[in-house]
């Protein structure tokens, strides 16, 4: 097996607040390969997004990082900001949720396409132009000259997204984070997005991490899922796996709860299923043992009111498919 | 929220208590007047004309030989009497005001806030200017100045806070229940409105002593032989290369003063109204 | 936006109608004669009775006022009880003075709010916020006379570098013309300038909380670029319009800051106006300075519907 082009272990963010600290991250692991897709699956607030911002520096002063973050050979946690903002764009793109909020308002497309390619090397004007038209080709926008000139308001959401795909691409990364790259799409689009992505991904040969809470997205695309719960991998495995076979009982919920996959609804209807019961935990007051345990439907050993489970691999499965929880470790499926 | 709760909060940061001993001091200053001062303010005596500042006249002296300490320290009185009675004229007459156009709404709002618009359109200092051209100068007419000018502002801010209880349930549980309009006033929309009132009325305040000073600066406001800051202030203006004192004490109490008011006034507003901050930080409708 | 645009036209027109209404009281309300009064007891008959016919005072109330606003209309503001000059003339010969002084001090107060508001916001909490704040409730509390003579004291007197007062037209000796306006500009811009400090640390501070700054920044731009071209330029579309409201104020509200520097605009007219109880002179200043104020936030109200693409956008989310 290749390298891993990102390899991030026990990951810790926390985030001072008046009550006292919120550790939204706590000891979070996994590898991303070249050319594979790693899906990163957890409810708003499980600390998903906050991982991929931390690794590239991108929070604010409040928050705390510790841990490991190998990308391409070199650590991430803990570089001056001149050395991480090589990173950004060139070495790690993104692509955020909403493109309507993300792109800004008050500069043309080709600017902001501009400002990405300028970042990373000198460029004169002519060769911006050409080479943000370019990209827009690539992402599938027709008639790029002219949509250079437009300002973000004049496009379609989908436009928008695509406007924000080839920003993150400018800089040719080796990586490509989405973090709920299509939550904030209709579904046709939501779908010509995913499929963008893929096709851009062979091309390119990135590694690419989704950060969704939409399972049905997982499903399609990932090689790999990684599921969050307050701030710590619960479980992980490869796609067939853990959608075959849940070990823990928060995927199990997650995957009870799954919505037919050709359902017609947009994105953020269907999001509303995936709920349970319940909501996550305070990040400035989590629970002792297991964060998911005042949740939890099973709830069957006493140490999980004391003592967190550590993440082991699942009896039975392949190596890679592990879960954090004690109900696992004694062997048995519902 | 309960009155022991918000001066918590209020007196959380040091500035608070800073301004509110300041001012404090102020109101003592003022009701004790004469038996501070450690001279007689008023009586005049050329042999000690324009003495800089010393152990006998902490602040110096004027050009009739008058302790210039003595008279700003009667001055608080006349300073806080006037900026106090002005806000009330405007308290008074704005949530008066307020309170019909916001409650009763219709031609009665339209009427009264077209009006307030109309006097919105006249800068505050040349509003109160133009009052007085027609009064006559004097403290008193110069209260009333102030007091119009700054009406408006308590109408529009009562309005607001009635329109945003008007439909609320339990008002209209109450008229529903057979309550009269002055009973619902009473009980359910004013105690609403309390609190962007105080935040507004020690900014005002603020507001109208400086008004006080400007127009009595000028020659429009107190006359003399008062003793008013701002009177002092132009007094000194014309021996300011002679006899600095003269103009940076008055000065000085009145920059105080203000400061103290609006500290105040915005740590009010940090606790009682926190939506207000923004809003008003971009009008400069207290002007 | 032209049907928001006439909208706010219309009210403007008729909040302007009770404006005139107001200042065409001013002579009605002066208790006894105005004309008298401003002439004294001794006055000329002759003298007299030309202005009372030109003042049209002999008219019942009503036709005194279709009278004074058809005349009003037509930049006809009556003549002066003292000089015997039209208001009009008097008035447009003080407007120079006024505008470079109003300009000046937004100038002045953009100096100061600008670097201050940003760096304050960019360093919420720290020293640099808590001076910032201190300092511009200072601005907002300092009595601009005040402020004034002791920058006098200071600049003019004791170091000598400046002018104490008096106005240099800009088109007699411009260097001169920026001497004198030095010490009244800050002396008037101060308080505007604490006002827009806030209005820049909160704009900012907003912005630089907004998505697509994340994104410029996820981007690899540096840090200089993501503030100039992401975070100030979004902060400050705002305080253009904002800036335009303070101006209103500041050609308005420097009356006593003249005063101070006896500069010959339009506020020591409108004083000289009340001192000699020249009531036409006072009608035509109070009716101009309402007018400007006016039309400034009508412009504004319209510039701020049209000038940032965002009203649109933010609307539609």
């Amino acid at each position: 097996m290749t390298a891993p082009v990102l390899a991030v272990d026990d990951l810790h963010v926390a985030f001072r607040t008046r009550r006292g600290p919120a550790r939204v991250v706590n000891g979070l692991s996994f590898e991303l390969h070249p050319g594979r897709t790693l899906a990163v699956v957890g409810e708003s607030g499980s600390g998903k997004s906050v991982s991929s911002l931390a690794l590239l520096g991108l929070l604010p002063g409040t928050a705390q990082v510790r841990g490991s973050a190998v990308f391409d050979g070199a650590e991430l946690i803990g570089r001056s900001e001149e050395e991480l903002r090589r990173v950004r764009g060139a070495g790690i793109g993104m692509v955020f949720q909403d493109p309507m909020t993300s792109l800004n308002p008050v500069l043309t497309v080709e600017r902001q396409i501009g400002e990405a390619l300028r970042a990373h090397e000198k460029v004169s004007d002519d060769g911006v132009r050409s080479r943000a038209a370019e990209l827009l080709t690539e992402v599938g926008i027709p008639d790029a000259a002219a949509r250079l000139r437009a300002y973000p308001h004049q496009l379609s959401g989908g436009m928008r997204q695509r406007v924000m795909i080839a920003i993150a691409l400018a800089g040719n990364p080796k990586v490509l984070i989405a973090d709920e790259a299509t939550t904030a799409l209709d579904v046709t689009v939501q779908a010509q997005i995913l499929e963008l992505i893929e096709r851009l991904q062979d091309e390119h040969g990135m590694g690419v991490v989704w950060i969704t809470h939409d399972l049905g997205v997982v499903a399609g695309i990932a090689d790999h899922v990684v599921v969050m719960y307050a701030g710590r991998c619960v479980e992980e495995g490869a796609v067939d796996e853990l959608f075959g076979r849940p070990a823990h009982p928060y995927t199990r919920g997650l995957l009870g709860a799954l919505p037919v996959v050709d359902d017609p609804r947009p994105a953020r209807e269907r999001a509303e299923l995936v709920t349970m019961p319940g909501l996550p935990p305070d990040p400035a007051d989590l629970p002792p043992g297991c964060a998911f345990h005042p949740r939890c439907p099973v709830r069957a050993d006493a140490r999980c009111a004391t003592e967190p489970p550590p993440l082991a691999p699942v009896p039975g499965s392949a190596a890679e498919h592990r879960a954090a929880t004690f109900y696992v470790a004694r062997g048995g499926h519902a | 929220m309960r009155a022991g709760e918000t001066l918590r909060l209020l007196f959380r940061g040091p500035t608070a208590i800073v301004a509110a001993a300041v001012l404090a001091v102020l109101v003592l200053t003022a009701v004790l007047g004469e038996r501070l001062a450690p001279h007689d303010a008023t009586g005049t005596d050329v042999s000690s004309r324009l003495q800089a500042p010393s152990g006998d006249h902490w602040f110096g002296t004027d050009e009739l030989g008058r302790d210039v300490l003595s008279r700003v320290i009667l001055g608080a009185e006349v300073s806080l009497r006037v900026g106090a009675v002005a806000v009330g004229i405007s308290l008074v007459a704005g949530v008066l005001i307020g309170l019909l156009a916001g409650y009763y709404g219709r031609w009665v709002d339209d009427v009264l806030m077209r009006l307030s618009d109309v006097l919105f359109a006249f800068p505050a200092m040349l509003m109160a200017i133009a009052v007085l051209a027609i009064l006559g100068p004097g403290s008193t007419n110069a209260m009333i100045a102030i007091g119009i000018v700054y009406t408006p502002i308590f109408a529009r801010i009562t309005r607001a806070s009635v329109l945003s209880v008007r439909e609320e349930v339990y008002v209209k549980a109450a008229r529903s229940a057979g309550a009269g309009d002055l009973r619902i006033i009473g009980r359910h929309v004013l105690p609403n409105v309390t609190a962007p009132i105080i935040v507004q009325t020690s900014i005002s305040l603020a507001f109208a002593i400086l008004s006080e000073a400007a127009l009595s600066f000028v020659g429009l406001g107190t006359q003399p032989p008062d003793p008013s800051w701002g009177r002092m202030l132009a007094e000194g203006r014309g021996f300011v290369e002679q006899a600095w004192w003269m103009a940076v004490f008055p000065g000085l109490a009145i920059f105080v003063t203000v400061l103290a008011f609006n500290v105040l006034g915005d740590a009010l507003r940090d606790v009682l109204d926190p939506r207000q901050r923004q809003a008003m930080a971009t009008s400069g409708a207290t002007r | 936006m032209t049907r928001y645009a006439l909208r706010r036209l219309a009210q403007s027109v008729a909040v302007l109608l009770g404006v005139s209404v107001l200042v065409f009281a001013i002579m009605q309300l002066v208790p006894g004669d105005p004309i008298r009064a401003a002439l004294g007891q001794q006055a000329d008959p002759e003298t007299y009775q030309a202005l009372r016919e030109r003042a049209g005072l002999d008219d019942p109330v009503p036709v005194q006022f279709v009278t004074w606003i058809g005349n009003a209309l037509t930049g006809d503001f009556g003549v002066s009880f003292r000089t015997g000059e039209t208001v009009l003339s008097l008035i447009l010969e003080r407007v120079p003075a006024t505008l470079s002084l109003a300009v000046a001090a937004i100038v002045v107060a953009l100096l100061i709010a600008i670097p201050l508001g940003t760096l304050s916001a960019l360093n919420p909490r720290k020293p640099v916020d808590w001076f910032a704040s201190l300092s511009s409730q200072a601005g907002l509390s300092v009595p601009d006379f005040w402020l004034g003579i002791m920058l006098i004291l200071v600049f003019a007197g004791t170091l000598g570098w400046l002018p104490s007062a008096g106005y240099v037209a800009l088109t007699e000796d411009p260097v001169d013309w920026a001497r004198h306006l030095i010490l009244p500009a800050i002396t008037a811009g101060v308080s505007s300038g604490a006002i827009l400090t806030r209005f820049v640390r909160s704009s900012v501070l907003e912005s630089l909380g907004q998505d697509h700054v994340r994104t410029a920044r996820a981007k690899g731009m540096r840090a200089r670029d993501v503030l100039t071209w992401h975070v100030l330029r979004n902060a400050l579309v705002p305080l253009v319009t904002v800036g335009g409201v303070q101006l209103a104020y500041l050609l308005s509200g420097v009356v006593v800051v003249e005063y101070v520097f006896a500069w010959p605009g339009l506020g020591q007219l409108a004083f000289q106006a009340v001192e000699s109880r020249d009531y036409p002179v006072l009608q035509g200043a109070v009716l101009l300075f309402a007018v400007i104020f006016l039309l400034v936030n009508l412009l504004v109200d319209l510039a701020y519907a049209r000038l940032d693409p965002r009203i649109t956008y933010r609307s539609a989310r």
